[in-house]
């Protein structure tokens, strides 16, 4: 019997084999391109999706757990969520992991994207091995406080260095 | 890597979760935060997973007549929240910050962290300082054990393969207890080098209870009786905090390991979580 995962309100029957986990089952069935595999080992953060609307490892669940279970990518961030300023036409390995689990927080809590170290403390729990992990956490730190529907642009300069920088 | 051949159960009720595990083939799936892992790497290789997510009685998180009982879906974050009161809540809740991060404290369970029995997992040693009543439930009914029955080895327990770890009590701390917790570790993403988790109880100004367990410092968790008795029965001042943090140091729990380093940092640990349990007191 297929399961049936529901993924950004869109329903896919994916194979049941017990041993996918749901991170492959969303890059392969379900045109899920923004959880990445990076450690596969439940450190990186970079598979981070929503799962019943807390932020998960996706490499850490197995798909047929979630049949019928609502999941949530970073594709599927409504128009008007904050985060989506934080996600630009790139995804780099763990921007889109970091912006889901920023994104689960503040589901649970409201007052949190006001917390900007709060929000910095939470995003820590992912990781990012491009060395953009500062910029990164900032963007999704500042995008959160966002009104929502606001661009990136609407943020104005970022207070460190430019992801488009040469150097050092 | 291909994960091995596995077939999956998703349980409605206790008995359906006691009916797969019977044959002793299955591993039990609550929050799946090692065991996914340990599937994907084939580091274990069950015959069957049985999901229990889906059974509704496993989601009990009762406190009643001075018991904490918890059932095997109540998962780690649910102890961040203030729904337990007293000095118990009190610990738990700075116990569970140190567990993982949220992503996994959204998943994993409490019960799941006691059965898997990581050597420096935290809760195994909070079961072993609060004194915790482990319940197993399998074809022949239920038992239960103390913490010291539960756990034999790292990644190792009491729990036969046909049973299921349905019920944990914790009592509650008396009023007037402090609770302490303090941990060693290389970053945040990394398991714990050692760890202390105390609760001292203080009346009229003595020491009338004290509790000291050591998270990853022997194969099972560890409670530095020596060091207890040391505080027992005097003030809770900084000379019995250094002293007690002496006699922790000295304890015999992994020969093997005991190099000077370590000792030094059981001896920190200890003395940093009573510190910060006289200020609960």
């Amino acid at each position: 019997m297929p399961v049936r995962l529901v993924v950004n309100e869109n329903n896919y029957e994916v194979d049941a084999d017990p041993r996918r986990s749901l991170l492959a089952a969303l890059r392969a069935d379900c045109e899920v391109t923004s959880a990445h595999a990076g450690c596969a080992d439940g450190t990186c953060g970079a598979c981070t999706v929503l799962v019943d609307g807390d932020a998960v490892r996706s490499c850490l669940m197995l798909a047929v757990q979630c049949d019928g279970v609502a999941v949530r990518t970073a594709e599927g961030l409504t128009a008007g969520h904050p985060l989506r300023a934080a996600l630009p036409g790139g995804h780099e390995l763990c921007r889109p992991g970091l912006v889901m689990l920023a994104a689960g927080a503040m589901r649970h809590d409201g007052d949190l994207a006001a917390d900007p170290g709060q929000m910095s403390r939470l995003l820590a729990a992912n990781l990012c091995t491009c060395a953009d992990h500062d910029q990164i956490k900032r963007s999704v730190v500042r995008a959160a406080s966002l009104p929502p529907g606001a661009s990136i642009a609407a943020i104005g300069p970022s207070d460190g260095p430019s992801p488009d920088a040469t150097g050092p | 890597m291909k994960v091995a051949a596995m077939d999956y159960v998703a349980a409605r009720s206790p008995d359906e979760v006691l009916a797969v595990l019977a044959d002793g083939q299955a591993s039990v799936l609550a929050g799946g935060q090692s065991l996914v892992l340990e599937v994907t790497s084939r580091a274990a290789q069950p015959r069957r997973l049985v999901d229990i997510n889906r059974v509704a009685e496993f989601e009990v998180l009762d406190q009643t007549d001075g018991m904490l009982r918890v059932a095997p879906l109540v998962r780690h974050r649910v102890f961040e929240s203030d729904a337990i009161d007293g000095p118990l809540g009190d610990l738990l809740r700075v116990i569970v910050r140190h567990i993982g991060h949220p992503p996994i404290r959204a998943r994993g369970t409490m019960l799941g962290s006691l059965a898997y029995a990581h050597p420096a997992a935290e809760w195994p040693v909070a079961a072993a300082v609060l004194g915790a009543e482990l319940d197993l439930a399998g074809p022949d009914g239920r038992r239960t054990l103390t913490a010291e029955q539960f756990f034999t080895g790292p990644f190792t327990t009491a729990r036969r393969p046909e049973e299921l770890l349905v019920e944990v009590r914790l009592p509650a701390l008396p009023a007037g207890t402090g609770a302490g917790y303090a941990e060693h570790r290389r970053s945040h993403a990394k398991f714990v080098e050692g760890a202390a988790i105390v609760a001292v109880t203080v009346a009229d100004g003595l020491v009338t209870g004290a509790a000291i367990g050591l998270v990853n410092v022997g194969p099972c968790p560890v409670r530095a009786r020596a060091a207890e008795a040391a505080l027992i029965g005097g003030p809770f001042c900084d000379a019995a905090i250094i002293e007690a943090a002496r006699v922790a140091a000295e304890i015999d729990a992994d020969n093997r390991a005991m190099t000077a380093t370590r000792r030094g940092a059981i001896r920190m640990l200890t003395r940093r979580a009573l510190t910060q349990a006289r200020e609960g007191v």
